[in-house]
Formats: C-alpha cells, sequence, structure tokens
C-alpha cells in the first residue's frame, strides 16, 4: 500500500507512489492546489503487517450487529443482508477507520464460494462465459478489456423524475408479433417487447421465409434461454406474458424462473458486488472521504444500481476500463471477481428488461440549421441560393450539429434570419416595376474591371488609369428601347480628348470624346434596343497617355466612370416577371378579386409546404391580410406586398421550427402525426422538407402503414438529396469537418495543399454515399476492397492510372489499404501537424467505431513534471511505453495506444511509409485482448471481428443524429431492435434506417424526457 | 437616402491591412459628444487568448510605476504607461473543481463569467452571464448596437469539443444568459455590415426598417400563439426566440431614429487566409465600431480555446495547443513564446490604431478600456491562477495606468471587471465570484 498524505490547507487525503516520497507536489483537490512537501515523516503509512484500516462499507455491516461496528472486523460483510436502514444508522467517519480491513485470507472464500450460491447455469467466471454466448448480451458482456458492451457514451440522462409506467402497453401482440419474433432471432431482451408500431399485412414481403425459419430457430433458443430471458425481466409475469411468443408453459416457467430470478440477482449484489466494493473500492469512496465525488458504501439493492444510473455508470467504466481501483492499492482484485463485477454492473445498467423499462423520450423543439435552412430553401423554391452561409455555426452537442437542445437563436441569428428572408423572397419575387418604365442606376462599387483599378477619392468614381474597361451588369424585363447613360469624367494630357467607348455584351456600340476635367463630370447617353435579360454594360478607356516630360496637370491622361444607368422601356410595359416568380403568384387582384383573396390563393400552397402541415384558413388569412396591409397603407404594389408576407413566412417559428404537439390531457406520450413523422424523416435522410409526394403520403394518412413507409425510405435513399446524409451525418461522425482545420507542417509535408484537403473529405463521404445508394453493408465501412479517387489522392495513395479531378472507382485489393480507418482523411485528422499521433488514431477508433470513449484520466495522475523525463532521442513507441508504464496512464492507454500504432504505416497526411527516418515503422501490437497484429490490414480485421461492437456503435450514433437528441439509456431498446433489424438483413443501410425510423423515438413523443424507473414487482 | 452628408466618403479608406483611418473628430464631436454631454463616453473590449502564455517571458520585471516590461510585451513598449499588467488574478471556476478534465472549455467559459460551466456537451449547457454582456443590458442601449462579439476561428463543428463539454464552451466568451452564448462573427465583411448595414441597400433603408417592423410584430404575434402549447425545454427555446426577437424591434427602432453612417472600408468577400490580416482587419473593425460610436462594448477572441493553429508568420509549424503540453522542452516552449509575442504584436496594432484617433483633447485609447488576457496562465499545466491579464486605456482619466500591480494570489478576475462595470456607467453589485472591486484610480 502506498503512503497517504492528509493535505495540510483543505484536508483532502491522497496517494502516492514510494518514489515521490521527499519531493514537492501540488495538493490534487483542483480547488486547492497547496503546494505540499511530501516529507516521509507525514504520511500515513500502512504496513503490510499492521493493515491498513479499512472502513467497512456502512453497507456490509450486519443488520443484527450495528452496535458492534466500530470494533468489529467486518467478518461478516459478504453474507450480511445489509439494509440502507442500517447505513444510516451506522456512524461512519472516524471510528470506521480504525477497523482492520479484511485480510486476503479473510476475504477470498467469500468471493469464492458466492458462485456456487448462483444456480449453475448462470455462473461465470471471467471468460469462460464466452463459449456460453447463447445471449447477444450475455456475449457482449464478456468483458474482454477491449469491450464495454453498451455503449459508454450512451450516457445517462439523469434521475428519473415523472411517473410513467406501463401507461401505454404496446398493442397487440398478434400485430407486434412479426417483429417481435424477428427480434427475438437474435435472443435479446427486444424479444418481449413487442413494437407498437402499426404494421399492415403482409409484414416484411420478401423476407417472410427468413422469418419462418428463424421463428423456429428461435423457440428452440427461446427454451434454451429461458433463464437468462428471465433473469433479464426479474419477476415479471406482466413482462412474460405480453410477449407473443410465450407460450402459456413457458409462461409459467418464465415466471416461476423469474421470481428466482429476482432473488438471485438480489443474492449476486450482495454477495459479489458489495463486498468487492468494500474491499476494494469503500475506503476511499465512503460517506467520509467521498474521493472523486463518488461513494459506494451505501449500496444496498440491485434497485439501487438503475435508480442512480449516472454514478453506477461511471464507476462501472472505472472498474472496466482496469483504472480503479489504483494499481497501486491493495488488495489487488482478482481478476475473475473484477471480471464478474464489471458483468454483474454491465448486467443490471444495460441488460435490463425493455417490456419493463419502456419510453420514447422527447426531442427539444428543433429549429433549422444551417444545412437544413439551405436545402429546405432549394426544395421549397427550386433556388440554388445558400443564405444560411452568412449563419453563425451551429452549435454542437452530441457530437453532432443537429441537436435540437442545443441550437439556440442568438439575436445575430435572428437577424440573419431576417436578411436571408429578404433575400430568398425578393429571388422569389420580382418586385420591379417597370410599367411606367424605370431607372436602374449601379455606382462604382459594384462594377467590375478588367484591369486593376479601384475606386478612389471621396466622389465615388473608378479611375481607369491605363486601357481597359469596367462593366456593370444590369437586367432589362422586357425587350424594348432604352437609354443607356454613362457618368464619366476624364484628366486630359497629349493632344487628343478622351476617349470613352460603350459597348453591350462585348460590342461596340458607340466612342464618347470626354470633354471636360475630372471635375465636371457629365452624362453619356446612347439610346438603344435591348431583348429582355441580363445585359453586360462597358466602358472602355482607349487611349491611354502618359508623358512624364510634360507638366503635371497635362501628364497623365485617365478615364473616370461613376455610374450606368438604364432607363426603359420606353412607353413602359406591363409586367415581365422572371420564371420562379410566375411560378408562385399564381393569380392577381382583379375585377371582383381582392388583393386579400389573391394573396389568399397564392399563399395557402407555400405556406402548406414551409410549414410542412395542413394550414388552416385563419392562418392564411393573416397572412394574406399582411400583403393587404402593405398594400392599403404603403401604397405598395401586390407583388411588394407578397415580398413581405413571404419573408414572415419565413421568420415565423412554423417555418424555422420543427415542431411537434406534446401528449394530450394525461397521456404521458403520444403516436406522431403522419405530417410531424414526415418532417422527422426527410431532415432526417436528407435534412430537408418533405417533397410533395411525401407529403401526399402523408395527407393520405397511409405513412404509418409500413410497407408504405419502407418503400419511401427505398424511394428517399435512391435520391440525390440523400447525399445530405453523408455530408451531415458522416462527416460529423467520423469528425470529417474537422479536417478543415487541420494545418500540416509545411517543412514536413510540402505537398499538403487544399486540392488534396478536399479530395481527402471527399473519398470518405463518397464511399459513405455508395453504401447508402447502393443500400451495402454497413460492414464496407470498415473493410471494402474498393474507394473513390481523383488524380491528386491517387497519387497520394500511388495508386496509377487515374487522371483528372473526376473522381472514379479503384480496386483495393492487395493494397494496404481497407475501410475508412486507411482513408487519409481520418489519419491526417487524428494527427499532429508535424507527426501522427497514434494516441488521437486509437482515441478515434476507440470512440466512432467501437463507441468506447475512454474515460478521462482518474485522478491521481502524476504531475507532469514528474513526467516528463527526459524523453528525447526516444522514438514515439519508447516515449508512449514510459506513458504507460505509469499505472494510472496504462489502464486505457493500453488498448489506445496499441491501435492507433498499428496505423503507424500511415504518415500525418496520411501517405503509406515503410520507413520513419531511416528507421523502419514498427507498426505491430498487442492489445490487451491478447490479440496480435503487424500492420494496418490485420489491425482493420482485428477490429472487424469487433462487428456487434461496431454495428451497435453506428446505430446509436446514426439515431442520435436522426432524433435530434442525446441517447438515454432507455433507447438500448431501440438501438436493440435496430441493430437485429440490420442483421436480419445483411447490415444493409437501408435495415438500420428502417431499425430508427420504425422505433418508438422516432414514432413517438413523451411528455418528458425522464423517466421514473419503475419498481421492481 | 442617409441625411448624412458628413465625410460621406472619406471617413475610411483602405487596402488590405494597411487601413488608413482618417481625422474623425468632427463626426465624433456629432455623435458620441452629443450623446454624453461634454464627456467622451468609455468603450470597453475584452479580447481572449488561447492556451495560456510562457509566464517567464509574460511577466513583467518589478512592481508599481518602475517596472519593465517582459520579452513577451515588448512589443507594447509605445503605451507602457497607458496599460496595467496585471499579477495575482484567478478565474477559479476554469478549474475543474470535481468535474475532471476539459480546461480549455472550462477557460473560454469562465473567462468573462466568472461561473463554473455545467459540464455537458448537449440538453443543458449553463455558466453565468458575462461581464459584456452585463454591461450591455444596463447601458447598452445607448448606441445603435449594444455589444459586438468578435472572433477569428470559425469554432469547432464535429466531435466532443473538451472532454465532454459542449463545443459552445470553447467556441464563446459572451454569455448573454447563463444558457445562451453570445455567436461571433469571423467574417470581416459581415461582422462590418452587423455594425453598419450593408452598403448596397442602404438607400432603400427606411422601406427596409418598416417592412422588418410590420414583419416582427406578425411574426411574433404567431409566437405567442405557439407558446402556451408548449411546455419544458421547448417553451424555453421560444423564449429565446422572443428575447432575440425583441433585441432585433429594438435595434430597428434605434435604427430609424438614427440611420447609420456607413464608413467605406474595402474588406474581402470572405476570411482573409492570412491571419496577420484577418487579426488586423478584426482590429480595424473593432476601432471604427468604437470611433462612430456604434457600440461601447466588444468582444473578440483571438482563437478559440485549445486551438492548434500553427502560425507560419513566425516560423511555428506545430499545433498551438500542441505546443502547448511542451513539459519545459525548451525548443517548444520557445515556439510558445513566439505565439504569444506575435498576438501582442497584433494586440499593439489595435492599441497605435485606438491612440491615433482624437477625442477632443484625449485620444481613443484614453476614453477606452482594453482588457488582454487568457483564462489559462500556464498551458502546459493548466493553471487558472496568476492569469496574463492587460487592461490598456485611460477608461475615460479615471484610471491610472503605467503600472504593474500584483494582486494577492486567488483575487477574482472578477473583481477586475466590477472595477470596469463602475466605468461604463453600469450600476452592477457582483458578478460571478467576485468578492470586491480593483482599485485602479
Amino acid at each position: 500500500m502506498n503512503p497517504a498524505f492528509r493535505c495540510p490547507s483543505c484536508g483532502f487525503r491522497f496517494r502516492v507512489e514510494e518514489k515521490y516520497l521527499g519531493r514537492k507536489a501540488r495538493c490534487p483537490n483542483a480547488e486547492c492546489q497547496q503546494a505540499i512537501v511530501l516529507s516521509p515523516e507525514l504520511a500515513e503509512r500502512s504496513e503490510p503487517a499492521k493493515p491498513k484500516a479499512a472502513p467497512p462499507s456502512p453497507t456490509s455491516v450486519s443488520k443484527t450487529k450495528p452496535a458492534e461496528t466500530p470494533s468489529t472486523p467486518p467478518s461478516l460483510p459478504t453474507r450480511s443482508k445489509a439494509s440502507a436502514a442500517s447505513a444510516k444508522a451506522t456512524p461512519a467517519a472516524p471510528a470506521t477507520r480504525a477497523v482492520k480491513e479484511p485480510t486476503p485470507e479473510r476475504a477470498k472464500p467469500a468471493v469464492r464460494t458466492e458462485p456456487e450460491s448462483l444456480p449453475p447455469a448462470r455462473r461465470r467466471t471471467g471468460t469462460a462465459a464466452a463459449t456460453r454466448a447463447s445471449s447477444r448480451y450475455q456475449n457482449q458482456s464478456n468483458v474482454s478489456p477491449l469491450i464495454i458492451g453498451f455503449v459508454a457514451t450512451m450516457l445517462l440522462g439523469g434521475v428519473a423524475l415523472g411517473s410513467y409506467w406501463f401507461v401505454n402497453r404496446p398493442k397487440a401482440a398478434s400485430e407486434g408479433s412479426e417483429v417481435t419474433a424477428l427480434a427475438s432471432t437474435e435472443g435479446s431482451s427486444v424479444a418481449t417487447q413487442p413494437t407498437d408500431f402499426p404494421l399492415s399485412s403482409p409484414v416484411f414481403d420478401g423476407d417472410e421465409a427468413v422469418l419462418q425459419s428463424e421463428q423456429q430457430q428461435s423457440k428452440q433458443r427461446q427454451s434454451e434461454q429461458k433463464l437468462d430471458l428471465a433473469r433479464q425481466q426479474p419477476g415479471s409475469a406482466v413482462a412474460a406474458q405480453t410477449s407473443s411468443l410465450a407460450t402459456p408453459q413457458l409462461t409459467a416457467t418464465l415466471t416461476a424462473t423469474a421470481i428466482s430470478k429476482n432473488a438471485g440477482r438480489q443474492q449476486k449484489v450482495k454477495d459479489t458486488l458489495i463486498p468487492f466494493l468494500t474491499k476494494h473500492c469503500s475506503e476511499c469512496h465512503n460517506a467520509d472521504t467521498q474521493e472523486g465525488g463518488i461513494t459506494v458504501h451505501d449500496l444496498a439493492t440491485a434497485d439501487q444500481l438503475l435508480k442512480d444510473r449516472k454514478k453506477w455508470e461511471r464507476v462501472y467504466r472505472m472498474i472496466n476500463a482496469g483504472a480503479m481501483p489504483p494499481q497501486e492499492y491493495d488488495p489487488k482484485p482478482e481478476e475473475g471477481v473484477r471480471k464478474e463485477v464489471v458483468n454483474l454492473l454491465h448486467d443490471e445498467l444495460h441488460n435490463f428488461d425493455c417490456t419493463k423499462i419502456h419510453h420514447a423520450g422527447r426531442s427539444t423543439l428543433h429549429r433549422l440549421n444551417r444545412a437544413e435552412y439551405n436545402n429546405t430553401i432549394r426544395d421549397l423554391f427550386g433556388l440554388s441560393i445558400t443564405p444560411a452561409d452568412k449563419f453563425p455555426q451551429d452549435d454542437v452537442g452530441e457530437g453532432f450539429d443537429n441537436i435540437g437542445d442545443v441550437l439556440s437563436i442568438p439575436p445575430l441569428l435572428m437577424e440573419k434570419y431576417l436578411d436571408a428572408a429578404e433575400e430568398v423572397a425578393g429571388t422569389v419575387i420580382d418586385t420591379r416595376d417597370f410599367s411606367k418604365g424605370a431607372t436602374q442606376r449601379v455606382d462604382a462599387a459594384q462594377f467590375t474591371s478588367s484591369v486593376n483599378g479601384a475606386v478612389a477619392g471621396d466622389d465615388g468614381f473608378f479611375t481607369l488609369s491605363s486601357t481597359g474597361s469596367v462593366t456593370a451588369t444590369i437586367e432589362v424585363p422586357v425587350e424594348g428601347k432604352y437609354k443607356i447613360r454613362i457618368e464619366a469624367a476624364a484628366s486630359q494630357a497629349g493632344p487628343d480628348n478622351a476617349k470613352m467607348g460603350l459597348q453591350i455584351d462585348g460590342k461596340d456600340v458607340e466612342t464618347f470624346e470626354i470633354k471636360g476635367r475630372r471635375r465636371s463630370a457629365a452624362w453619356f447617353e446612347e439610346n438603344v434596343k435591348l431583348p429582355a435579360g441580363s445585359h453586360a454594360f462597358s466602358a472602355a478607356f482607349l487611349n491611354d497617355f502618359y508623358d512624364e516630360k510634360a507638366p503635371e496637370k497635362r501628364r497623365d491622361r485617365n478615364l473616370y466612370v461613376r455610374a450606368f444607368e438604364v432607363v426603359g422601356p420606353e412607353g413602359g410595359t406591363g409586367p415581365n416577371w422572371h420564371e420562379i416568380h410566375r411560378r408562385f403568384v399564381t393569380t392577381k387582384p382583379a375585377a371582383g378579386v381582392s388583393v386579400q383573396d389573391a394573396a389568399t390563393t397564392v399563399l395557402r400552397p407555400i405556406l402548406y409546404r414551409s410549414f410542412r402541415r395542413p394550414v388552416t384558413d385563419a392562418e392564411v388569412a393573416r397572412f394574406a391580410s399582411l400583403v393587404n396591409e402593405t398594400v392599403s397603407q404603403y401604397n405598395e404594389t401586390y407583388e411588394y406586398g407578397l415580398f413581405v408576407a413571404l419573408q414572415a413566412i419565413l421568420v415565423s417559428p412554423d417555418f424555422l421550427f420543427r415542431k411537434e404537439a406534446d401528449p394530450e390531457g394525461n397521456e404521458e406520450e403520444r403516436s406522431l402525426n403522419e405530417y410531424e413523422l414526415a418532417s422527422r424523416l426527410s431532415y432526417f435522410l436528407w435534412s430537408s422538407m418533405p417533397d410533395d409526394e411525401l407529403l401526399k403520403v402523408a395527407e393520405s394518412k397511409r405513412l404509418l402503414d409500413r410497407t408504405v413507409l419502407r418503400s419511401q425510405i427505398e424511394r428517399m435513399l435512391k435520391d440525390d438529396k440523400a447525399s445530405a446524409l453523408g455530408r451531415n451525418f458522416a462527416s460529423q461522425w467520423l469528425n470529417l469537418r474537422n479536417l478543415a482545420d487541420i494545418r500540416p507542417n509545411s517543412d514536413v509535408f510540402p505537398d499538403f495543399d487544399e486540392s488534396l484537403r478536399s479530395a481527402m473529405s471527399q473519398e470518405t463521404e463518397m464511399l459513405f454515399s455508395n453504401v447508402v445508394r447502393e443500400d451495402r453493408s454497413i460492414d464496407d465501412f470498415l473493410n471494402c476492397d474498393f474507394t473513390f479517387v481523383n488524380e491528386r489522392l491517387a497519387k497520394h495513395y500511388g495508386i496509377s492510372g487515374v487522371s483528372g479531378d473526376k473522381f472514379v472507382r479503384v480496386s483495393l485489393q492487395g493494397s494496404n489499404r481497407s475501410g475508412v480507418l486507411t482513408h487519409a482523411s481520418v489519419l491526417t485528422l487524428t494527427s499532429n501537424p508535424g507527426r501522427t499521433s497514434p494516441v488521437k488514431r486509437g482515441k478515434w477508433i476507440l470512440e466512432n467505431i467501437l463507441g468506447e470513449s475512454p474515460p478521462p484520466p482518474p485522478p491521481g495522475v502524476p504531475p507532469l513534471e514528474d513526467a516528463a523525463k527526459d524523453v528525447t532521442g526516444l522514438s514515439l513507441r519508447e516515449r508512449l511505453e514510459i506513458h504507460r508504464k505509469d499505472a494510472g496512464c496504462a489502464s486505457c492507454h493500453k488498448t489506445m495506444d496499441p491501435l492507433g500504432m498499428g496505423l503507424e504505416n500511415f504518415d500525418a497526411i496520411g501517405r503509406w511509409r515503410d520507413k520513419e527516418g531511416d528507421k523502419p515503422v514498427d507498426a505491430s501490437g498487442d492489445l490487451p485482448s491478447g490479440e496480435k497484429f503487424t500492420g494496418p490490414i490485420e489491425l482493420v480485421s482485428i477490429i472487424k471481428g469487433r462487428q456487434e461492437q461496431f454495428y451497435r456503435t453506428f446505430a446509436e450514433r446514426l439515431m442520435v443524429y436522426a432524433l435530434g437528441r442525446g441517447l438515454e439509456y432507455y433507447d438500448k431498446c431501440a438501438v436493440d431492435q435496430t441493430v437485429a433489424l440490420g442483421k436480419q438483413r445483411g447490415n444493409r443501410f437501408s435495415a438500420l434506417v428502417e431499425g430508427i425510423v420504425t422505433s418508438d423515438p422516432f414514432t413517438k413523443r413523451s411528455r418528458s424526457r425522464e423517466y421514473e424507473i419503475p419498481p421492481t414487482q | 437616402m442617409s441625411q448624412f452628408k458628413l465625410n460621406r466618403r472619406t471617413l475610411l479608406r483602405g487596402v488590405g491591412t494597411g487601413l488608413a483611418l482618417p481625422y474623425l473628430e468632427s463626426m465624433f464631436s456629432a455623435r458620441a459628444m452629443a450623446a454624453a454631454g461634454a464627456a467622451a463616453p468609455v468603450r470597453m473590449a475584452c479580447l481572449f487568448f488561447a492556451n495560456g502564455a510562457i509566464m517567464d517571458k509574460w511577466k513583467p520585471r518589478g512592481e508599481g510605476r518602475d517596472y519593465q516590461l517582459s520579452p513577451t510585451l515588448e512589443p507594447l513598449a509605445d503605451f507602457k504607461n497607458e496599460m496595467i499588467v496585471f499579477g495575482g488574478l484567478t478565474q477559479h471556476h476554469a478549474r475543474a473543481n470535481g468535474d475532471g478534465g476539459g480546461d480549455h472549455a472550462r477557460n473560454a467559459s469562465a473567462y468573462l463569467t466568472g461561473a463554473q460551466p455545467k459540464k455537458t456537451s448537449g440538453a443543458d449547457i449553463t455558466v453565468g452571464q458575462s461581464i459584456d454582456q452585463a454591461i450591455a443590458e444596463r447601458v447598452g442601449s445607448k448606441t445603435r448596437l449594444p455589444s459586438i462579439e468578435l472572433g477569428i476561428d470559425r469554432g469547432r463543428n464535429a466531435g466532443n469539443c473538451d472532454s465532454g463539454y459542449s463545443c459552445a464552451y470553447s467556441s464563446n466568451i459572451s454569455w448573454k444568459t447563463p444558457t445562451t452564448p453570445c455567436s461571433k462573427e469571423v467574417n470581416p465583411r459581415l461582422a462590418f455590415e452587423r455594425l453598419f448595414g450593408n452598403p448596397k441597400t442602404a438607400a432603400d433603408m427606411e422601406r427596409r426598417n418598416r417592412n422588418r417592423k410590420s414583419i416582427l410584430d406578425f411574426v411574433s404575434d404567431d409566437a405567442k400563439r405557439i407558446q402556451p402549447s408548449l411546455s419544458g425545454a421547448d417553451r424555453h427555446k421560444m423564449d429565446e426566440y422572443f428575447s432575440s426577437l425583441r433585441d432585433i424591434e429594438q435595434r430597428v427602432a434605434r435604427a430609424e431614429k438614427e440611420p447609420a453612417e456607413i464608413p467605406e472600408l474595402k474588406l474581402p468577400d470572405g476570411v482573409p487566409a492570412q491571419l496577420a490580416e484577418h487579426m488586423n482587419l478584426m482590429y480595424d473593425i473593432l476601432t471604427v465600431a468604437f470611433q462612430t460610436d456604434s457600440t461601447r462594448i466588444a468582444t473578440l477572441m483571438v482563437a478559440d480555446a485549445g486551438s492548434n493553429r500553427t502560425y507560419p508568420e513566425v516560423e511555428v509549424r506545430d499545433g498551438h495547443h500542441e505546443l502547448s503540453h511542451h513539459q519545459n522542452d525548451a525548443h517548444k516552449m520557445e515556439q510558445i513564446a513566439k505565439i504569444d509575442r506575435y498576438l501582442v504584436e497584433r494586440f499593439a496594432y489595435f492599441l497605435a490604431k485606438l491612440k491615433s484617433i482624437r477625442e477632443g483633447e484625449s485620444t481613443l485609447l484614453d476614453n477606452s478600456m482594453i482588457l488582454y488576457g487568457s483564462g489559462i496562465s500556464d498551458g502546459n499545466r493548466h493553471d487558472h491562477h496568476d492569469l496574463p491579464i492587460i487592461l490598456a486605456g485611460g477608461g475615460g482619466g479615471t484610471i491610472k495606468s503605467g503600472r504593474s500591480i500584483i494582486h494577492p494570489n486567488e483575487t477574482p478576475l472578477n473583481n477586475l471587471f466590477m472595477a470596469m462595470a463602475d466605468r461604463m456607467g453600469a450600476s452592477l453589485t457582483t458578478l460571478g465570484d467576485s468578492k470586491g472591486k480593483l482599485d485602479l484610480s
């Protein structure tokens, strides 16, 4: 046991390794950070012969002997019936410190005897359980150190509020039976959760045959699994009955088993978990010390684990990662016991019963983000402008920028909404009034110029100091006669006056001689006949002159141009609106048609599509009256009124937000209506509004029909608009957007340039889009034998035979690349500017592919000056090895670092390399699981072996994106369903989408996000 | 059309970074002096840099008036008598305080708030109101814009920004409310248009303001109708919508009363590729904003928290953040010191601009308070005490500048903010963890 110190300033207690004795350190309490001399005299030392005082967790103290607590060694803890009451009754604190810790000799038998107290079928010791993986969850919870089953990122909503419990049972089991059966083939707890997504028959048309045989198999498995099933639904006769699978006999068996199962579950917590915590954790994590704000001493029943999930999730992650108990802490847990505890915690926290814990959750009122805004404008009006590019960046939460919670509307954004609305409305509605002819003017600031020059001086002239021209582009509404006017002046030199040519669309029209001097600008006019449309009007300086010998005032001849005007057409014209205008402004006021009436006709379809739902007459009338007011009060045209009303539509909350109604009355949740669902679907798959077809399906109330829904999904994924998934989902899931901020060191990587950067992103997005469009297996992300490159990227990869900027599909067979892990994009964004970072790469794989965010560094990681030994001259691998010698670091880095080392054959911009400097690259590694590899391809295939984790991670990320909210623990059930459906259909992308789209979280909305866990029965 | 003929086209002119700011006294007296009586108004800007500094090279030698500038602060020699270099100030809530890693996100979000950000990457971002916004709330209505928020980095877009902290914490220092960060503008042209409007549409301003008023009225009714059907977080979102709506309504109303005079300033369309040009333009825009009294309150993030930007301008080709964990490696420390100094040079450019503008008997710098600093001191250790903090400018003659002041350790940085609030005319008794008020006179 390492010596402990107590901070003289704040009283914080901590341990240090022997080797730091005598040195100075800072108090690890972040609030204190007092400098402390670690003088050996001050250490609270514990000798092996004189075991350190151990605080028996109060819960471990026998209820029947509370009075003995202070002086009795807790020889009974593992057998005692602890209770919360006794926990409270037990005086904590100083007295307990005097209690001797159980010696290893005493503790061990308790641990060893524990498995025997359980039915043999459930005994699990360490990896032995791996061989008995009848349940996917069991399989996952066989914790090889790499695997942390239900993903740690899926955190944890807070202690439950509200009182939802089983108010809405799923619909009739017969309706849900197919799904149920399907899911059950995965043997997961989903089996007992019939989805209440309304189904029409036939269900799963093409897959029915598979379904049948799977169903038969599943029955067999079912009986094999009954113990495990029951364990997952402790004491739950109700749950068993609702399962359409449960035959009466089976139900009876289940019920009986379930009761004993729950008892067994409680027993296991008492026999395994509590003793473990007492022995290895509660010395530091008790009511008194509360290190890291965590206490474990008050655990008494299994039900507390889910109730206080947030805390226990942290405990689980730390123990699972091997980060706790600290390496130097004695006694060390036996590996088998540790794994057992990890399995137990995992099961309790993640493998809960989906029939009992059932909640749709709730997404926060979601405003359109930048991409969604641009796409919606595109689809609403057929415009290619992207006004949202000027909006501030959307805030990111849960790794995505479409999370309702964090999408705020600061005043800056509101201002930009107004600007954007004006821009869009101005593009859609043609407000120019040419009925009496008009003057269109362009000032010098908006000229384009063939030569260098600028607006200089305070009089707004553009100076042409050498031969060249300035051009203004002006659109005329209709063919007709126009007067072209140019305001110009000149400085004179040489024998001639300055000459200015007027050109229209590049053709010479007239030449003017300018007599005045600069101060006396004049208008030069020409009448021409022009066809309707945009024209380029140029003023050209034709006779530049410079004589340096001449007196200053006669030295330099320049032309100055201030403005162009186009006046006309002569005699005026009726309106001649552009095409977009004509498409939207379908009716005009006329005799018998008031402004209000006309506006109503025009606005109704626009409102329907803008709000993505049916609109009431009253709503339409309000917007129409805005047109009316503008016309009558401000004497504007009807078109101008529409221009104002359209702006109001585009800043109205109904357009900017995707609003979903709350459950009514006392209902705890409601099913979304067709329109709400259509919006969810289209913003998920297209980042845009529903198109006409989807709206039509919604209108006909057929969208809830699963066959119809499925065909819509397939249709939408094949549409070009589905490329939004690559741009918005994949680029954020894989962190590709960070690539834009990477600045490789130009000394080391002189070849890196912007075209390479954009090619890198494009490769990965194209692979993603290809999987979407061809509906391939998501396995292709991990290892596929082809990719997309253009000439620039092909050169980077050493692939020959590709030329041009266009991306082509190339085979990777026999090459040293395979899947996104070997894409230059990912390899670059996980590197430092000058070198690779195996740690970043390893972390990236863990987080994004395997779904295991490493926990933050545990407290007690040595101060940096201690870690900063002289490392010059050592290779990166050697430095990382030193780093891992520290037990505090090793717990996570022993997984992270080797994963990253496996990609060392790729340099910091993703080029293949056999040597680094003059040393050969060593890309081998040993994972804590015992797996070894010698290079990227082998690493990829090891990761491929972790498919289960990858499918879950992918399904979870996709679901966060689809829902626009972080996942809560209860969403696990929907993830199960999605992964199961994926497997059923070869992990095709569309299957995962369908799994999500048909899940409760996607199709329903709860009153509150929080969820009260129902009591165990 | 604007009725302001005054120096319409001569106001500001410049090409690229070498923006020439002409003598603007006449304009100044026309506006700000009239508004504030005889005395020129006090302006404040809070600037933030990332990753702390090499403190050995930052800290000046000596205390009081006779201090000597450090190597990093040497570019500020011209302003030595117009600034205070502080020691001993702490931003306590940038520390973990039990929340684990994430010092960078915390250092930015606590910098001007003095509040502990809630560790979350999703639902419930919460920190505290920042000093600039607290002051703007009280005195911001005196100018066309209550405040302006600028930055250089676009803000990270993907992934979890820092050990479980939302990106909102790393990319904002200005918080309108504890839950609403003020997005910053990084594009110089858009920042300029925010201050002065778009010159292209200026002619139609009257009609435009009229339209906007009726549109805002209209949708505000809409929002009111929706409001009762919402609950929980949804209602909060709609409140946000409302409050922004009101903000813009007020701005439109002020713009109607007092149309913006648009200075002429050549600006690139996009964000300049060269860092120096980008930063100088942002400093130019701040100067113009203060000079024309368009706003008196500003923030600028020289880089987002934890920035890993490279600085090829000074031969630093490794990432800033990466280098900041220098582990006492002399070469890395030297690189960091180069970055520190480079950024101080840009800051000096700003001060020179402010000093070049005369306001009656004084200069714009005399009438400003420019805070320059970070919520991290030693970037290697992520310390949040003894922060690198400079306050430049005379606060309208109320600050005794030209000093190095070392406060007792753990003095809250917010105590300095309280002293600044006084000078802005904002009655503020406390903000964040402030305990009293620094004496600057």
